[in-house]
């Protein structure tokens, strides 16, 4: 406990460094900007910085991607309201009431509820998260490689088989992840697999270039392909000013109990892996309609319905981030990148992280929260000026976008085969979404996949074939059989017929 | 028999992919290099194989109302789509190799947005600031010296 608390401490210091003042601040604009512009999202976001990540000092290059997180779902609601398009996928539930209300001439108190709601969504559950974190202490010291081959299994299966497409996709994605991380020398063995002879691939695929072309170029090329429609803004923008706003800021006030019970669903969702974030705004919005006094209002124009969403949106973070440093397994897609930069930073994500590196832990938990309020700051007085970033034309931003994705390809190992690995992967990507399999597990089984082969020889090394019979591994095992025949059981049971015909 | 969607084409193609790559993990000269690769395949190749008989299996049913048929452009027309914005990135990677990131990005922007309808002097200034800004960031403040492209360099530019 005591080394608990000077950790805190640790953490609460590091933030006397102006570097980490500096690059909570960047990643958290760069979210916001990224965010608010349709065709654009915080995946990609997060992974054309990738990049730049490893040349950073860790507390530099942490609180850089974790703002831009935090932050890249704040403003996808300020053109959900005064455009009708989602800037994120997961502001979409924010359309159903916040564009009605911008049409009835309330969009700036939409915005000021949305803004509010995604600040206190997004801030208050990292105490919740730091409370949990020293909750949960005693048993990540507990893990030892043998449960954590087993916690890798289940992070993928969670990953893959919660995802939104079909369960074996998600599976064949994971396990195609797996099989790209078996490129170059082996761990154990140092023998080279998949090399073709070529001492580029000796150190395996670069998660970099992989993750830029996965989820950086399809939605360039997305873009690129939609016909008439070279600007996103089809309407104009009806904004009334800060008096409004205001009026949204005590929306969230008079709906409290609301903000607080869509922050828990978002957080909940954010530890648990594989829901992802539109699932659960989706649900948020749902409880909001039903415990309503007014449900038959939802749809036309109601702040509620603006304030469930956005709370819950922002809130997952913290969650996804806990479960990401502490268990070593990423519960979304950006928690994946997180996951990613944290290992090219040195830190080994888990419990050698929690053991070895609490501060840091700490500190990138508290840079959610800062990073909101830092979002929220620069947002409310610019939003007029933010919102006009959304009509940027898709013939300025797929250039300019696909230039940053190359020069971010070659700098992060300065060879320009990399290049070439990110458009076979930008191809790779493309394909994934068209037929949909899961990109996110994809990059975690490639992210992984060295590890759990480390962990499982370590495993077999020091307890034998039959490392599994230890009571927490066994658990665990037991947890992800169960988890893989429930559904499968369930139909069984229900003897539901087959659905879901697609031509091609 | 009827046609197979493109989906189960996908399958197929992995379960292809997995046949090879078992083959040639079990040409490694250790045991535990080849372990995992083979588990990893054969499984894979399973929940390929079990997906594309799922997949085979709902074609093959008649169609239920509250289905949800999805129709999507035929193959063909969908792949054409793709190819204009292949041929620019494509056309912008090589142009990286050749002639650098510098020259190859104010080329592209320039050439793109005035091929979109956007005016010459907007395309230029937007290529320019572009590369400028990507010259300034990386080659001076970050000192990354990005490719100069193999043209270039032989000419020792």
């Amino acid at each position: 406990m005591t080394e608990a608390f000077t950790a805190l401490l640790h953490a609460l210091g590091n933030f006397s460094s102006p570097g980490l003042w500096f690059w909570t601040f960047a990643g958290s604009v760069w979210g916001i900007v990224v965010g608010i512009i349709p065709g654009i999202n915080v995946l990609a976001a997060m992974a054309l910085v990738l990049p730049f990540v490893f040349k950073m000092d860790p507390l530099a290059a942490m609180p850089l991607m974790v703002a831009i997180a935090a932050t890249g779902f704040t403003s996808g609601s300020i053109s959900s309201i005064l455009l009708g398009i989602p800037g994120e996928a997961a502001s979409a539930a924010t359309i159903i009431d916040g564009f009605p209300m911008n049409k009835k001439g309330e969009g700036a108190r939409a915005i000021g509820a949305a803004l509010t709601s995604s600040l206190l969504g997004g801030a208050a559950p990292v105490i919740l998260a730091l409370v949990m974190l020293f909750a949960v202490l005693p048993f990540i010291m507990a893990l030892t490689s043998m449960e954590m081959v087993f916690i890798i299994l289940i992070g993928l299966s969670f990953l893959g088989v919660l995802g939104r497409e079909s369960m074996l996709k998600g599976l064949i994605s994971g396990g195609i992840g797996l099989l790209l991380a078996s490129v170059g020398l082996a761990i154990v063995t140092g023998e080279p697999r998949y090399t073709f002879g070529n001492p580029f691939f000796y150190d395996g695929i670069h998660m970099v270039p992989v993750a830029i072309g996965l989820f950086a170029i399809p939605p360039m090329v997305e873009l690129a392909m939609k016909k008439g429609v070279d600007t996103l803004a089809t309407q104009g923008i009806v904004y009334k000013g800060m008096k409004e706003v205001w009026k949204g800021v005590k929306d969230v006030y008079h709906h409290r109990w609301l903000w607080l019970r869509s922050s828990l669903i978002g957080y909940v969702f954010g530890v648990i892996p594989g829901v992802g974030a539109v699932g659960s705004v989706f649900v948020a919005y749902g409880q909001a309609k039903a415990t309503s006094k007014h449900p038959e209002l939802f749809g036309t124009g109601i702040v509620e319905g603006v304030i469930a969403p956005e709370s819950c949106n922002n809130a997952k973070e913290s969650g996804s981030l806990l479960t990401t440093m502490a268990l070593g397994i990423p519960a979304h897609a950006t928690s994946a990148l997180q996951l990613g930069a944290l290992m090219i930073l040195g830190f080994k994500p888990g419990p050698t992280m929690i053991k070895e590196n609490l501060d840091v832990a700490l500190t990138l938990l508290i840079v959610v929260a800062v990073a909101n309020v830092i979002g929220a700051a620069i947002c409310f007085p610019i939003v007029p000026t933010l919102a006009k970033l959304a009509a940027v034309p898709g013939r300025v931003l797929v250039p300019v976008v696909i230039v940053l994705v190359m020069v971010g390809s070659y700098l992060f190992s300065g060879n320009i085969e990399d290049i070439f690995v990110a458009l076979v992967f930008s191809v790779l990507g493309i394909i994934v979404q068209r037929f949909g399999y899961n990109a996110p597990a994809l990059i975690l089984g490639l992210i992984l996949g060295n590890l759990f082969e480390k962990y499982l020889f370590i495993s077999v090394q020091l307890g034998g074939p039959l490392f599994f019979l230890r009571p927490i591994s066994m658990s665990l095992l037991i947890i992800l059989i169960a988890f893989f025949i429930y559904k499968p059981v369930k139909n069984l049971i229900k003897r539901k017929p087959a659905c879901g015909a697609t031509k091609p | 028999m009827s046609k197979l969607s493109g989906t189960a084409y996908t399958y197929l193609v992995i379960m292809l992919v997995m046949i090879v790559l078992v083959v040639s993990s079990l040409e490694l000269s250790y045991f535990a290099s080849k372990l995992l690769p083979v588990a990893f395949a054969i499984i894979v190749f399973i929940l390929s194989g079990v997906a594309l008989g799922k997949d085979i299996q709902t074609r093959r049913k008649p169609k239920d109302s509250s289905c949800k048929i999805v129709t999507r452009a035929p193959p063909a027309e969908e792949i054409k789509g793709y190819l204009p914005i292949a041929a620019w990135i494509i056309g912008f990677s090589v142009g990286i190799y050749l002639v650098g990131f510098i020259i190859a990005s104010v080329v592209f922007v320039g050439a793109y947005m005035k091929s979109h309808r956007s005016s010459w002097l907007a395309s230029i200034i937007t290529a320019i600031v572009c590369a400028g800004i990507i010259h300034f960031v990386f080659n001076t403040l970050l000192q990354s010296n990005l490719w100069p492209g193999i043209i270039l360099d032989y000419i020792s530019f």
